[in-house]
Order: C-alpha cells, then structure tokens, then sequence
C-alpha cells in the first residue's frame, strides 16, 4: 500500500509529508472558518483573506518544490 | 581570536544611545495601562510587522540558526519557512476573537470562556513559557559574547574571588543587556518596544545581509559559496527522521505546528502587538507580510553565517574544530572590517533586546492584569497599576536571568530551548485551538487537558518509550546511523512536542464528551462561531464594513463630548453612522499611526471636510490642530 512512498527519494518524502500533513490542518482550518462563518464569502475583505491564504500556501509549495528539484536534477 | 576595534566600540556605543533615547522619547505616549501595555490600538499594519520580525528574531536566532546552517546547511531556513499552515487558526480565529474581546491577557480570556481554575492553569503554564523565552535569550547573548572576549581556562580576580573568565563573560553580559533593555521599556511600555524593535528589526535584517555579502564577496562570488556546498546541504529541507536533533518530521511537528500555533497564540507578547494594531484587517495584513516575506528574509539573515562557515572551513580559513556554537562570531569577525563587525554585534544585541523587551513587557501585562488587578490589590487608579507594571517588568528580567545557568547546562543551544518548549507548549496549544473552533469544549476539559497534558508531556522525559509508538522512525534511524548506543533511549527532542500534542488532544476530546458543556453565555464572542457577536460587543451596536475602504483628509477643529462629528456629506462618504467607530489619524503615514485615535463617531454637522474633536481627544490621540489635515477612516 505504502510501496510509492517507500520508492519516493528522501528530500521528496519530506516536501510530500509536510504539505500532506499541513495542508490537511490549513484546509480543514478554512473549511472550518467557513462552516462557522468567520470567513464569509458574502464579504469582499472576507474574500481576499482567503485568496491570500491560498496564495500562500501555494507560494511556499511551489518555492520549496523548484528548489528541491533544481537541486535534485 | 576575535578582538574588537576602537570603531566597533564606537559603532556598538551609538546603537545603545539610540536605542534608549529612541525608547525614552516614544514612552512620552505612554499615558496610561492600556497605551503601556497595547500601545493605544493605533499602529499601522506595516509598523507591527516590522518589530515582529524584531521579536520572532531574538539573539538565540542568530547563533542557533548558524549552528543549524554550518551542520545542515540551507535546510536551516525550514523554520523560518514552514509557519503558514497554521496561518487560518491565527487569522480567521484567534487574532478576531482577542482583538474584538478586548482581552488584556491569554489567561484572562481563559477565565471569560472557561473559569477561574483554568485561567489560572494557563496563568502558570504561559508564565514559565516567557520567562523561560527571556532566559534562552539571554543565555545566547552571554553565549554571543563568550565567543567574542572568552578564554576557556583563563580566571579573573573580582573583589576578592576567582571566576572563570568565561562564566563571568557569560552572567555579566546577560545582566548588563537584561538591565539596559530595561531602561527603555520600563519607561514606555508597548509603545517603547515597538517604535524600538521598529529600528532593531531593520538593524538586525541589514547586518544578517551585509555579513552574507561580504562573506560572498570574501569567497570570489556566489558560485564560489554555492559549489563548495555538499548536495544535502542546499537542499530546503533536513533528512526525513535523522539526525536526532534536526529532521523534517521534528521540524514539522515541534515547529510548524505546536511552536508556531504557541509562539503566534500562546505568546503575550505577540498577543499584545497584535492588540496594538488599529483594526483586525491591519493586524491580518501584517501576520500575512510577517510570514510570507520578513520571515523567508530573517532566515537568510540568521542562518547564513553557518552557511559561509562550511565553505570557509572547506577552504581551510577557519579551523575544522571551531566550536559550532561560535560559528556565526567567527564567520562574522572574518569577513568583515573594523566598524562593521561592531554593526553586526550591534545587531546581535539588537535582536536579543527587541525580544527581551516584548517578553518583558508581556510578563508584567499578565502580571498586573491577571495576578495584582484582580487579587492581590483590586480597585486601585491606573497610575498605581502603570507603577506596578514597571516593577514586575524589573521582577521578570531578574527571574530570567536565574535560568542562565540551567541553560547553559545544554552543549547546543536549541536543545535545551526546544526541550523546554516542548514540555510548555503542546497542551497549552491544544487548548488555545479546541476554545475557539469547538464551542462543545467545556471548561473541565480544558482544565483537565491543560494539567494531565502537562503531566503527561513531562512524564515522558522518565519514561520516553511513550512516544515511541508515533516517533516516525526516529529512534529507529538513530539506532542504525549509530547515533546512540544499542539499548539507550533516545532523547526525542522535537518528537516529545507531537507527543504532548497528540496526548493532549485525546484528553481534551475524552474529557469534553464526559463533562457538561458550557452554556452559550460563555462562549459568546470567544469562538469561532461567534465572531460577530464580538464585533457587536466591541463596537456596541450592529458592525459594518461598508466604506471602509474609504479615506478622507479633513480640518481637525475643537469640539466636545467623548466622540468624532463629521458633517452629513463626509459622514455619507464614509457609509458610517453615529456610533460607528472611526480612526483619526496624523496625515503622515509614516508615522504608523503614532499619532492617532479610535473614537467613536457622534451626530453629524453641517460644515462640510471639518471634523471636530474634543480637546481630550486630541490630547490622547497627539494630534497636532496646528496641522492642516487628519486622515479619517471607518473601522467598524
């Protein structure tokens, strides 16, 4: 079941782990934000913050995986 | 051997001239125990962030992440890169519900949405949690300076007895700058260390990045550096579970999330920087300024002194026994010239005051308002508590100091730091997360979690085969790269924080469904799920966020009562109505809003871009009638 993860390099394993593990937390937290409507989706400030947080994210995703793969190749 | 020049004496006397007399003039706003210990709700969001990065930089930064970056090279950065996932629990959650509560301290918001026996749980657990924070940062100054006049071996005769010249290098250093930090934050308060740490955090950026480039430039040029580097070492992230002391599973658990959710909603310090933000939406834009490009910045700033060493030890310039933890001195002597190395000392002291400062000012705010408002001597004026505050400022740097030498115990200095952290801060995290996303959690479940957690977490030291059922392989792979004996428990470092953070949550969840939730009248405004009733009880009527991305500059004349008239048209300018709360501000953006007031918005006139304030009002928020406009925005 875990074959994939065993073939997975090292310094993949860890990028993998890391954005599984806390994009779980990140998401659920905004679902959650969401569900309880601390984060409305009604208000425009309410949309930019989420636009930010996702932009994040995928920014420190993408920074860490060019920089693994540049070093890697 | 590391030896000062007349101009680095000169440069590093100038930093603490400015540095006092900076704080001293800004402390001349400090009127009361909400401007000492918030600063007046005013600042900028750019101003807060910019002492942040002052007060997430401390002087333990500068060393322990040279330590990391010589030993793993660029993965030291991981710490100072990995802090955005728990970005929503601070952002949509605990910085709304704190700043819109007007909770003066963690502890007392534990007391609103819990009760009295978990506020004072809290109480203890954050306590040592700062005062632990000032003695690690005070013990690397010490460190810092032990690297720089030290002589292992030698003694010095002192009114009669015999120290080591070491030891004594080590303790004077960490008084000294524990006294001088003092000065400037017992006079002013919040608005003291943060106009301060403003200063400081550009100092310390600026000499992290002249020590690189003058490092780069002593090495023949970047790609010099760059190939002289092994490929483990430029890659962004440590091994998977190896070494003990530094891998990613450690790194993720005990950092990005038990010591980032601590150090952003655990920490009073932070907690008060935020609540000195004009409004939630400033405090918002600053954390996300903060992680997203001062905190990849600062990590290029402290770590990159290791980073030079591993190609000038490659090069044979520096000793291949050069003890790790003076890494950063050392590289930072070589490359540069008399002047400059005072600066980056300089900055090195800077980080460590604009820390301590923060911290400081943090213990007497829970002091006062949870321990000697309440308790000990309720019902006094607020001048007698300003006074108060300022002596549990002097108390709290005393108490750190005493834990220098337990400190010092450690051979590295993140091992005791993390140590330490790992055992304050999972519960306390826990907590924090499950009080304001989970309405359900009672208050005997917090109270529950907060001492088994804590119990449990400590149990672990004794009996560390606790955490070895969920260590991701981390005894395991230590065992067989041969890092501890057949038969010897490895110590877990950073594993101990995932640890306590799972324990805690089985506890609280357990205890939560076997205990009587609370009524709504205690969560009300504290959870996520009520945010807008703390907006209602901030403001005190319906909020709106109509026009609030409207600015208008107005004539400030004289008026009276306790709030802000603003003639029909600007009042309809701004979609605000009386009893909408308004910021008037000081024209001057770069002032960050020093000069500034929230007020409450009153009947309208009729005379149009006028707005009037009561002398009161113009006094407290040190605004000049002189000057031809202020700036008025809606808030809430």
């Amino acid at each position: 079941m875990f074959g994939w993860w065993q073939s997975l390099p090292e310094y993949w394993q860890t990028l993998v782990y890391q954005y599984t593990v806390g994009g779980c937390i990140f998401f659920f937290m905004i679902f959650w934000a969401l569900k309880t409507k601390a984060l409305k989706m009604s208000s425009k400030q309410d949309r930019n913050t989420l636009k930010t947080l996702i932009f994040g994210f995928v920014f420190f995703l993408g920074v860490h995986s060019i920089w693994t793969y540049l070093v890697t190749k | 051997m590391v030896k000062l020049h007349i101009y680095d004496y000169i440069v590093i006397f100038l930093y603490f001239s400015g540095v006092l007399a900076s704080g001293i003039w800004f402390g001349r706003y400090t009127k009361s125990t909400k401007d000492f210990f918030l600063g007046g709700q005013r600042f900028s969001w750019w101003l807060v962030a910019v002492s942040c990065v002052a007060t997430l930089v401390g002087s333990y930064s500068f060393l322990t992440y040279s330590e990391l970056g010589y030993t793993s090279g660029l993965s030291s950065t991981v710490y100072y890169t990995n802090d955005w996932f728990i970005l929503p629990i601070f952002m949509l959650g605990w910085l709304p519900i704190i700043y819109f509560s007007r909770v003066l301290s963690i502890p007392e918001y534990f007391g609103r949405r819990f009760d009295d026996k978990t506020r004072l749980a809290a109480l203890c657990i954050i306590m040592l949690y700062l005062v632990g924070y000032i003695g690690i940062n005070l013990h690397t100054i010490g460190k810092g300076f032990q690297g720089i006049f030290g002589d292992p071996g030698a003694s010095v005769e002192l009114l009669g007895f015999i120290f080591a010249k070491d030891s004594l290098i080590l303790y004077g250093s960490a008084i000294g700058v524990g006294l001088f930090s003092i000065m400037y934050m017992h006079h002013g308060g919040q608005t003291s260390v943060i106009m301060t740490d403003l200063l400081q955090g550009f100092l310390l950026i600026g000499a992290g990045f002249l020590v690189f480039g003058l490092g780069i430039y002593h090495l023949g040029g970047f790609g010099n550096w760059l190939s002289s580097m092994p490929m483990d070492h430029k890659l962004p992230f440590p091994h998977y579970n190896t070494p003990n002391g530094f891998h990613a599973i450690g790194a993720f658990w005990s950092d990005a999330i038990t010591a980032s959710i601590g150090f952003y909603c655990m920490n009073q310090g932070i907690l008060m920087r935020f609540m000195s933000v004009k409004s939630v939406r400033d405090g918002k834009k600053a954390i996300c300024v903060v992680i997203l490009v001062f905190m990849p910045i600062a990590a290029i700033a402290v770590s990159n002194a290791g980073w030079l060493g591993t190609a000038l030890v490659a090069k044979g310039e520096i000793p291949a026994d050069t003890p790790v933890s003076k890494m950063f001195v050392v590289v930072s002597y070589m490359v540069s010239s008399p002047g400059i190395f005072g600066f980056v000392i300089a900055a090195l002291i800077a980080a460590l005051m604009s820390t301590l400062d923060t911290l400081i000012n943090a213990v007497s705010a829970i002091a006062v308002n949870d321990i000697w408002r309440p308790y000990i001597s309720p019902g006094k004026d607020d001048k007698y508590y300003l006074r108060m505050a300022r002596y549990f400022a002097l108390s709290a740097t005393g108490v750190g100091m005493l834990l220098v030498p337990i400190y010092n115990q450690f051979d590295l200095i993140m091992e005791g730091f993390t140590l330490v952290m790992a055992l304050l801060t999972p519960s306390m995290v826990v907590v924090i997360t499950l009080a304001i996303v989970w309405k359900r959690f009672t208050a005997n479940a917090a109270f529950t979690t907060l001492v088994l957690g804590f119990a449990v977490t400590a149990s672990s030291f004794v009996f560390p085969w606790m955490i070895e059922f969920i260590d991701h392989g981390v005894n395991l792979a230590a065992h067989e790269s041969g890092a501890v004996a057949e038969g010897q428990y490895v110590p877990y470092v950073h594993m101990r924080a995932f640890f306590g953070t799972v324990a805690s949550l089985v506890i609280a969840i357990v205890t939560t469904f076997l205990t009587k939730h609370s009524e709504q009248e205690e969560t009300k405004g504290l959870t996520m799920a009520s945010i807008d009733d703390a907006k209602r009880s901030y403001k005190g009527g319906e909020p709106s966020e109509e026009g609030t991305d409207v600015k208008l500059h107005l004539t400030l004349e004289v008026g009276e009562g306790d709030v802000a008239h603003l003639s029909t048209e600007d009042m309809e300018k701004l979609c605000a109505k009386p009893g909408d709360i308004l910021f008037v501000a000081d024209p001057r953006a770069w002032l960050g809003g020093l000069r500034s007031i929230q007020v409450k918005a009153g009947e309208p006139h009729d005379k149009p871009s006028v707005i009037r304030l009561s002398e009161n009002l113009i006094d407290l928020g040190s605004l000049h009638l002189d000057k031809e406009k202020v700036t008025v925005e809606k808030l809430l």
